[in-house]
């Protein structure tokens, strides 16, 4: 059968019976999920599992990737609407998607949120199919030395949300950065900073973090300020979804985004929270209005949320060419196919090659349903905002205590988010960065046990991150990037200094 | 759709609704074990570890497995965090009637508690259940390496001490284990590269950042059928059935013996007559199609043991692994 055949075939057996119902449920649950801060993609993905057994194996496949894509775009919403991030992964695109909301325009950042992830999804999938296997051999030059050269790459987004100050920027980002150093270290099996608390042992939870230092320091502010911008500014600006041509508009980022999130989602040891960071920096190193960037930038909601759509093709791209999975999302894909009795690996596509294109059809299909199902969704969660202000800061913080204990069931986590909170605010009003804190978390881990592993593999040569092509690249981008501004600096100092120097010739010799 | 937004959000979790539960309904009982009042109603499966992991999958099949056997279901919850651990916590708490029951492996029921000094988590605060299976502990080299043996192989390492990469889980998991016995047992100087599961190790073997790779077959034995892999030892007993071919470290004079047993506890004081029950109806479960089938996808090997000989196969386990602990200075003061 040729490649055509399978996939048409593909869609047949994703379309046959209750298939499109059965997708439907996936997406909307995966949408309601991801929104619910504590609960991500793959614990949604779990969460419907068991519900997959009576299912036959390739129909069980496409309702998850149905939960999967849905809860990609689902945590969005809140990190839009109330500056709760739903995901981890949604923390980039409430920069500048809350700052939407709070000028009315609260529809247009969750339909571009809906339509330039749908965008990104569908364009990962397509790269996905058609390069799995030579994708596959790449899988294999990124590891721990580029991952890390990634984190770094990523870092310099610090200067980006550092506003006024960048000392006080840099410092935020090494806060974040010192409490990624919370737990247990996986390179030498030792406790660290724990206190003796099994809660502790995973690290500071992410989530907790994150709602603490934007959401309940937001709910502080509020609370401080009431007659400040209100989060509630009804009208009908806030129904308004974008136009085509607020969409046109946006098609610079939303191409940066898919980029990233394809080669992020490839890279095994990164995911959608670092693809979304790295997207949102990059969109605004190439946006014409990098001014507006944290201030209600389109752009700035478009690149991270296409990129974590993104990251699905690339996570499945390990998954399927080496029967590794990518992502928790996508081991959980795997656990499906162990539990119908399909052994998962290298040879799937070969030997499954009938289920393997009924999924990637069914992954088209649920990431094409995204756009109503997601219409019918965000335009409920919108009347939330026509909540009167105390009511909605009273049940914000009431889904951030939930949210932060949903995760671990962990008494702790919820005292945490509230914690965080406090030196969010205490952040905000001393002029530091909250942002910068979430992404040095985000790439904290990342770097140190990747930097710490290179060595190891190096047998402690630092000459591992030049020698390896990829790392080696993303080195000398960074590297680019900080001394950027200043040589541009320099460049305009010389001219400008020979201006002066050629007048004062001039005018020595006139 | 403008006008009645609710309308059609009720529409579709009506659907949803019906799907699931048309999905949800169980295959009919066939062969039951019961005795009496127990169980009366669903057994809870705490599960320390997220779901679409090892743990969990393997709690999955099992209840899958068990439901023809008892007349309530076994329904998985996970409890993640703390190494497992956190699901100690939570199960310690519950009921000893039967109704709870605890996944249980090395690492969260002995290395985990041993190294956090939380004996209040550790397996015998809890009633043993029974051992169900277990997977090998394999050395893996690649193909076109210039050693196919496990002799060849220790030959080379011990000419040049620390340039042999071992790629395996964290440390504090059974795969370091492996690793620092024989390493030891053999008198040899191999670097150990810990990451954050066996799949991250395989991908980075697979780039050729290590010489040797160690861990559950089932991460990478399709690998081995497209040989670009090949098994060199395993850290078993016996020869395992899976490989025969290969040897053991055993056999070779190094007593490395280790291997990941994944078992069920109960809250301490659960009724004798139910812990059997239980343990009975496991043995049963290990007897179908459907658990033959899983046991054969994921390269494990039945590994049953009721109550009794479990514990006594724990303290052993105990007595073994801390030693190792210790000698690593991992155990916390």
């Amino acid at each position: 059968m040729s490649f055509i055949e399978s996939l048409f075939a593909g869609f047949a057996a994703a379309l046959q019976g209750p298939g499109i119902l059965i997708m439907v449920a996936g997406v909307a649950w995966g949408i309601i999920g991801g929104a619910i801060p504590g609960i991500s993609g793959a614990v949604a993905m779990a969460l419907a599992l068991p519900f997959t057994f009576a299912l036959d194996a390739s129909t069980a496949l496409v309702m998850l990737a149905g939960v999967w894509a849905g809860a990609n775009y689902g945590g969005s919403i809140p990190a839009i609407l109330v500056r709760i991030p739903g995901t981890p992964a949604a923390a980039a695109a409430l920069l500048d998607g809350y700052e939407l909301t709070r000028q009315g325009h609260a529809a247009k950042a969750l339909g571009v949120s809906l339509i330039c992830g749908t965008i990104g999804g569908l364009i990962s999938i397509f790269v996905l199919i058609a390069l799995v296997l030579p994708l596959g051999e790449l899988v294999l030059h990124f590891g721990s030395p580029e991952t890390f050269a990634l984190a770094l790459f990523g870092l310099t987004l610090i200067a980006g949300l550092s506003g006024p100050s960048f000392l006080k920027g840099f410092g935020s980002g090494c806060f974040g950065l010192l409490l990624t150093t919370v737990g247990f270290d996986t390179l030498t099996g030792s406790l660290r900073f724990t206190f003796g608390r099994a809660e502790l042992m995973a690290g500071i939870d992410i989530v907790s973090a994150m709602v603490g230092l934007f959401a309940v320091s937001e709910m502080f502010h509020q609370i401080a300020h009431p007659a400040g911008p209100a989060v509630t500014v009804v009208g009908k600006a806030h129904t308004a979804f974008p136009t085509l041509a607020e969409l046109r508009s946006v098609w610079r980022a939303t191409f940066i985004g898919t980029i990233v999130g394809l080669i992020v989602g490839i890279m095994p040891g990164a995911g959608a929270t670092a693809a979304s960071f790295v997207a949102y920096n990059e969109a605004r190193r190439w946006s014409k209005r990098p001014d507006l960037f944290g201030k209600g930038s389109m752009e700035g909601v478009a690149a991270p949320e296409t990129a974590n759509n993104a990251v699905q093709g690339g996570d499945l791209v390990p998954t399927l060419a080496l029967g590794i999975p990518g992502s928790n999302s996508a081991a959980i894909m795997l656990a499906a196919l162990v539990l119908h009795g399909i052994q998962p690996g290298p040879f799937l596509l070969a030997k499954h090659t009938h289920l393997v294109y009924t999924l990637f059809a069914g992954l088209i299909l649920v990431n094409l349903l995204m756009v109503p199902v997601g219409i019918v969704i965000l335009r409920l969660c919108l009347l939330a905002l026509k909540l009167a202000p105390p009511v909605l800061v009273a049940s914000i913080l009431t889904l951030i205590v939930i949210g932060a204990y949903a995760g671990d069931l962990f008494l702790l986590n919820p005292l945490l988010a509230l914690a965080f909170g406090v030196i969010g605010y205490g952040m905000r009003v001393y002029g530091f960065s909250a942002a910068a804190t979430v992404l040095g978390m985000v790439l904290g881990v990342m770097a140190e046990s990747e930097l710490r592993r290179s060595l190891i593999i190096s047998h402690g040569s630092w000459a591992i991150f030049v020698a390896r092509p990829a790392s080696a690249v993303l080195l000398v981008l960074t590297l680019g990037i900080l001394l950027y501004p200043a040589v541009l600096g320099a460049i305009s100092l010389w001219r400008s200094r020979g201006i002066v120097a050629r007048a004062a010739d001039r005018s020595a010799r006139g | 759709m403008r006008k009645r937004p609710w309308g059609d959000v009720t529409l579709v979790l009506a659907l949803a609704l019906g799907i699931f539960a048309a999905a949800a309904t169980p295959a009919s009982p066939q062969t039951q074990t019961t005795r009496g009042d127990f169980p009366t109603r669903p057994i809870t499966f705490v599960v320390g570890f997220a779901p679409g992991g090892g743990a969990d999958v393997f709690a999955r099949a099992l209840a899958d497995a068990v439901k023809t056997v008892l007349p309530q279901p076994l329904v998985v919850e996970n409890r993640p965090g703390a190494g497992g651990t956190a699901a100690n916590a939570y199960a310690a708490g519950r009921p000893a009637d039967g109704h709870t029951l605890l996944f249980a492996h090395a690492g969260s029921s002995i290395i985990t508690p041993t190294i956090t000094n939380q004996p209040q988590l550790k397996w015998d605060a809890f009633d043993p259940i029974a051992r169900i299976h277990a997977e090998e502990e394999w050395l893996v080299v690649h193909s076109d390496a210039p050693w196919t043996t496990i002799d060849q192989l220790v030959a080379h390492a011990r000419a040049n001490p620390k340039k042999v990469r071992v790629a395996g889980s964290a440390i504090g998991g059974i795969d370091s284990f492996v690793v620092l016995t024989w390493k030891k047992a053999a008198g040899i100087d191999v670097e150990y590269i810990p990451h954050e599961g066996g799949g991250p190790a395989t991908l980075a073997f697979l780039g050729k950042n290590a010489e040797v790779l160690v861990g559950n077959v089932s991460e990478y034995v399709q690998h081995i059928e497209g040989r670009k892999m090949v098994p060199i030892a395993v850290a078993s007993e016996k020869r395992s059935p899976i490989f025969p071919e290969v040897p053991t470290l055993k056999e070779k004079g190094w007593d490395v013996v280790m291997v990941q047993w994944r078992s069920i506890l109960a809250p301490k004081g659960t009724p004798a007559a139910r812990v059997n029950l239980l343990s009975e109806a496991f043995q049963k479960a290990m007897a179908t199609e459907s658990w033959k089938t899983f046991n054969r996808n994921t390269k494990a090997v039945d590994a049953y043991l009721g109550p009794a000989e479990f514990r006594k196969f724990l303290t052993g386990e105990e007595e073994r692994f801390g030693k190792i602990i210790d000698e690593l200075g991992l155990r916390k003061r």
